[in-house]
């Protein structure tokens, strides 16, 4: 009703334009003084639907049809809110750097111990000297997790085995012969309810024993950035916290995600979860964008739900949204420090109400939260709904 | 080489006279008060000061900045002043009331619109190459009298004070000049050459640098205001398209270009932190930390420059795509908005990727023409046409595009914008539906309140407004698959000054304002002697349906009216005006051979040569000879955009097109700038 009314109003406020259309009748002057309650729609747009055309295009055609599919339109980018980020607030921590082969090299592993988490499992079969299955000794230690291995498989001579959830499958060879070794990287999250554990460890896989030595482990408790989490941060130092920081944060597996910095790199990493990391600097800045399936957000958010608990409403029982488990929130940070600015300019965004989010938080929520919140207009403002 | 402005000024007085007054549009405003411009010529100082001063609105607000909204206070009541350019008129609009109840009909299309220290008001006239000063009067209802008008280099657009207010800054398009005036005298402090298309202009906060968006270019200008040279500096506004399929090195993180640079605006990071708490938690961490030293207070942060613009991949020239005007890219889309942020110290934009997740979303901002800023909140307003609205983003983000908070739909075609941060009141103008709409920005179940003004245009003036609306109309599928508008390559209707990758080889924007009639056949191939077919191929090459009927007839109505753009009226140096008639015979003369295909200058031959323009992409060897209308402010040149400047072009082409290189430094000076007389 009220649409339709907008509408209504809209064309009556066209009356008297230079540019109203159509124009049937002759145009008069409005009156002055003349005041309408409308939403200023413009009720002339042309509402052709917006979907790929097949039509006869010069060469070449399949190009041609190439390219409408390559622009179907997507619909209109929803509305977001933005939160406030006080980056001064998140954990601060020195992340060790990844080690490569010739460091791994150099490593005496008499003086390097298991790992207590991963255990290495050998396929079985014609791919048991190959294929290890990685797993976590105890599963309460981890949510999602992912390994790398350095090694060569085949033609190919990198990382293999980025695998994820509690049990990983990697490429690597075994076997007493063997002496070198292969650097390893894990990574892992444990979704708590009101912060997340990251945990980081490099070492080498001794192919001889079939076992990963830990070279260096640290653990991070990252701090939410959104109401109700699903986006957790901390600021990462390599060598020294003098030399630059880089704000990290995890979230969980996205579809798409992009990211860019501004002085320096910005490094994402999908799989399980996902982690993006930009530099934190003066006169640079980063963001990301990032698109996460609604199902993934509520099953990460009820992992940090204890099992006695009631389950919360997840998002499939939404009910003004059809298919709502598999639609997707998008979500993003972005960061700038002008040379200004003594501290960067932070906020977080997203295109969901945080509140809606599983589970619920205790009411004392982080006091980062506390910006001001953007109000609901109502439908009849946004010519997109 | 261009015409150098007197400094010169032209005068006009308040004439007084009451009546209907015809606008560029052409049609009547109704009770206008007439402060057109004359030819009187009087002192200057005693001319533009005001003749009751202390009396009347003053201005809302402190951003010293041209609108073509300006907000003004009169005894409590807030009042807009409305640059309307089709009925050549400022309206005045009492903003509690909802209505208009002054008009003033002014001496041209006014594009912007400031308010000085004093209350007088400043407005640009584009068409006329002036700006004229006008003063209130007493009460809300009176219409503003003329003071004084003042002639400037050719197509005056934007308006800015010094924060001082001792210095008037006017940007002008065509002539691409910035021209500092004396805000007591009028009299000219100092002007400065630009780069192209220059449009909006702010001055920073202590007054040390002048910030100058550009039409095209993906550019700013920062003119030094500390010292008497005035440098000018270039901020690229380039940012890379970043998106999930784009590697590093992968060609698809390329740098993109920008254009629709029409807007500016400056506001500080607002901390909407809350204070910090007195316990919390300590973060665990690894490693051994620094203990912390108690934080210094913190100084008030510099204002950040906001430029809403649309970043552009025109694909790779050098390469035959596979779709016309721009590749089929996974990633960012051909055109996408961005606000750039630029670090006002810095000098820099902080801006330099514009994310995408792969999607092509509709109705998004392709064609920002004003903004403003509530910097209370923190917030930016962005005038969209196309999708008819006003954005409203959060302005602390890299790229405030991405942080749409939200949206409204304001009448067609919302050129202006002014926001009072006090009451939270944004008044918008529409110009293609002439309106006003008033928005409460902090009531949430107000609805906007639209005003009609005073203006009724002629059926003619109708009917090319009429095609100006599709002109501007983003999301029509009879257009282009990917929603783009005519204006978003041809903004004012001119050229994006890009050179688009097709699968014919490089093909640059050709400029449609005031060149479409007696310039058959169309297109760089020359292959369509009629628009309507050249417009439905392109439309074709878009993806587009296209469009029939009343609705073809309104677009190849504008697009053969649009007016190109005014011309210098100031006087030339009796010097220029020899070597431009110099330059003249050298262009008519056999030797030369330049008028042979370039009928007149300006009219074309109609046929197709070969003047070994080919380029390695190109699938054709002959082009279709262009008409060199405006050729002085379309560079790059060629259909490839291969040469930056008319004299590069003459000399590089010789004896292949016309013959130049026989010629002393002296006449290819003159030639040139007789080309840009054209």
């Amino acid at each position: 009703m009220i649409r339709r009314s907008a509408l209504v109003a809209g064309i009556a406020l066209t009356v008297g334009g230079c540019a109203a259309e159509p124009a049937k009748a002759p145009q008069t002057a409005p009156q002055p003084g003349v005041t309408t309650q409308t939403a200023g729609a413009n009720s002339q747009a042309i509402n052709a639907p917006l979907t790929p055309v097949v039509v006869p295009a010069e060469p070449p055609t399949m190009a041609a049809f190439a390219r409408r599919l390559a622009m179907v339109i997507d619909g209109t980018r929803p509305p977001v809110r933005t939160f406030p980020l006080n980056l001064a607030s998140l954990p601060q921590a020195t992340v060790h750097p990844a080690i490569d082969a010739k460091q791994a090299a150099k490593l005496d592993k008499s003086k390097l111990a298991e790992d207590p988490d991963i255990v290495v499992v050998a396929a079985a079969g014609y791919a048991r000297s190959y294929m290890l299955s990685l797993s976590f000794n105890d599963l309460t230690k981890i949510t999602y997790g992912r390994i790398r291995m350095q090694g060569t498989y085949g033609p190919s001579d990198g990382w293999f085995g980025d695998g994820y959830g509690k049990t990983m499958s990697a490429y690597a060879t075994c076997g007493e012969n063997l002496t070198e070794v292969a650097p390893v990287h894990m990574e892992s999250v444990l979704v708590g309810d009101a912060s997340v554990k990251y945990t980081v460890m490099d070492g080498i896989l001794d192919r001889q024993t079939c076992r990963i030595l830990t070279v260096s482990r640290s653990t991070i408790e990252a701090k939410p950035l959104l109401p109700r989490g699903i986006l957790y941060g901390f600021r990462a130092c390599q060598t020294s916290c003098s030399d630059g920081e880089e704000l990290t944060i995890l979230f969980p597996r996205s579809s798409a995600s992009a990211a860019g910095a501004l002085g320096g790199n910005a490094d994402r990493a999908a799989g399980s979860f996902s982690k993006v990391a930009f530099p934190i600097q003066k006169g640079g800045g980063g963001a990301f964008l990032a698109r996460i399936s609604k199902r993934d957000a509520t099953q990460w958010q009820l992992k940090s739900v204890p099992k006695s608990t009631v389950m919360p409403v997840p998002f499939s029982a939404d009910p003004l949204t059809l298919n709502a488990a598999f639609s997707s929130m998008e979500v993003g940070v972005e960061v700038s420090q002008a040379q200004g600015d003594e501290s960067p300019v932070a906020l977080v965004y997203t295109d969901v109400d945080p509140e809606s989010l599983p589970p619920l938080l205790p009411a004392s929520s982080p006091a980062i939260f506390s910006g001001p919140t953007i109000p609901t207009l109502p439908s009849l403002l946004d010519s997109r709904r | 080489m261009g015409k150098t402005w007197t400094g010169k000024l032209a005068w006009a007085t308040l004439l007084g006279t009451v009546g209907s007054v015809a606008g560029a549009c052409g049609g009547t405003v109704p009770g206008a008060k007439d402060a057109a411009l004359s030819n009187v010529a009087v002192p200057l100082a005693a001319q533009c000061t005001r003749i009751n001063p202390d009396v009347g609105p003053v201005r809302a607000d402190t951003h010293r900045q041209g609108n073509a909204v300006s907000l003004v206070k009169l005894d409590g009541k807030t009042l807009a002043y409305v640059a309307d350019e089709d009925s050549q008129s400022i309206h005045t609009i009492d903003v509690a009331l909802g209505r208009e109840v002054a008009t003033t009909a002014v001496g041209g299309s006014p594009a912007q619109t400031l308010v000085l220290a004093d209350g007088r008001v400043a407005v640009t006239l584009r068409d006329k190459n002036a700006v004229q000063i006008l003063e209130p009067g007493e009460n809300a209802t009176d219409a503003l009298t003329s003071r004084c008008t003042l002639a400037m280099p050719a197509e005056p657009y934007g308006l800015a004070s010094t924060p001082d207010d001792s210095t008037l800054l006017v940007t002008s398009g065509w002539a691409h000049k910035l021209v500092a005036l004396q805000v007591d005298t009028l009299a000219k402090k100092f002007e400065v050459e630009l780069p192209r298309e220059p449009r909006s202009v702010l001055v920073d906060d202590d007054g040390e640098r002048a910030f100058v968006s550009h039409l095209v270019g993906g550019r700013m200008s920062v003119v030094d205001l500390t010292t008497g040279k005035h440098e000018v500096r270039d901020v690229s506004l380039s940012a890379k398209g970043i998106s999930p399929s784009a590697t590093r090195g992968g060609g698809l993180d390329k740098w993109r270009t920008g254009t629709q640079g029409y807007a500016l605006a400056k506001v500080a990071p607002v901390d909407k932190l809350p204070p910090p708490a007195t316990q919390g938690e300590i973060p665990r961490a690894p490693d051994k930390l620094p203990p912390k030293k108690p934080a210094p207070p913190q100084p008030k942060p510099k204002a950040r420059v906001l430029a809403p613009m649309v970043t552009v991949d025109p694909g790779d020239p050098g390469v035959r795509s596979t779709a016309y005007y721009g590749d089929v890219v996974q990633g960012v889309p051909r055109m996408a908005p961005m606000v750039s942020v630029i670090d006002p110290i810095a000098e820099r934009s902080l801006t330099k990727s514009v994310l995408a997740l792969g999607d092509r979303p509709s109705r998004q901002c392709v064609l920002p023409r004003a903004a403003a800023v509530r910097p209370s909140m923190g917030r930016l307003y962005v005038t969209c046409l196309g999708i008819d609205a006003v954005v409203e983003l959060d302005a602390s983000g890299l790229d405030p595009a991405r942080l749409e908070l939200r949206r409204i739909s304001v009448p067609s075609g919302p050129t202006g914008i002014a926001v009072d941060d006090s009451t939270g009141v944004a008044v918008i103008w529409s110009q293609f539906d002439p309106g006003v709409t008033i928005v409460q920005l902090d009531k949430e179940k107000a609805a906007p309140v639209s005003v009609a003004v005073r203006y009724t245009p002629s059926a003619s003036a109708k009917q090319l407004a009429d095609g100006r609306k599709m002109f501007h109309q983003t999301d029509d599928s009879r257009i282009a698959s990917d929603g783009v508008a005519c204006a978003g390559c041809h903004p004012d209707g001119r050229e994006d000054s890009l050179t688009w990758a097709t699968p014919d080889g490089p093909r640059q924007t050709i400029m449609l304002a005031g060149r479409q009639t007696s310039t058959a056949p169309y297109g760089w191939a020359g292959k369509h002697d009629n628009l309507p077919d050249y417009v439905a191929e392109t439309f074709r090459r878009l993806g587009g349906t296209g469009l029939q009927g009343r609705d073809l007839d309104m677009l190849l109505t504008y697009v053969q009216g649009v007016p190109g753009p005014a011309r210098d009226n100031v006087n030339t140096a009796s010097d220029q005006n020899t070597l431009i008639a110099h330059g003249k015979e050298l262009f008519e003369n056999e030797q030369q051979g330049c008028a042979t295909c370039h009928m007149g200058g300006r009219g074309v031959d109609k046929t197709l040569h070969d003047v070994g323009s080919t380029a390695s992409a190109d699938s054709l060897s002959k082009y279709d000879t262009p008409s060199l209308r405006f050729i002085s402010g379309t560079a790059p040149y060629f259909h490839d955009g291969r040469y930056d400047t008319l004299q590069d072009m003459l000399k590089a082409s010789d004896h292949r097109m016309g013959r130049v290189l026989h010629m002393s430094q002296k006449d290819v000076t003159a030639l040139a700038a007789y080309l840009e007389t054209l």
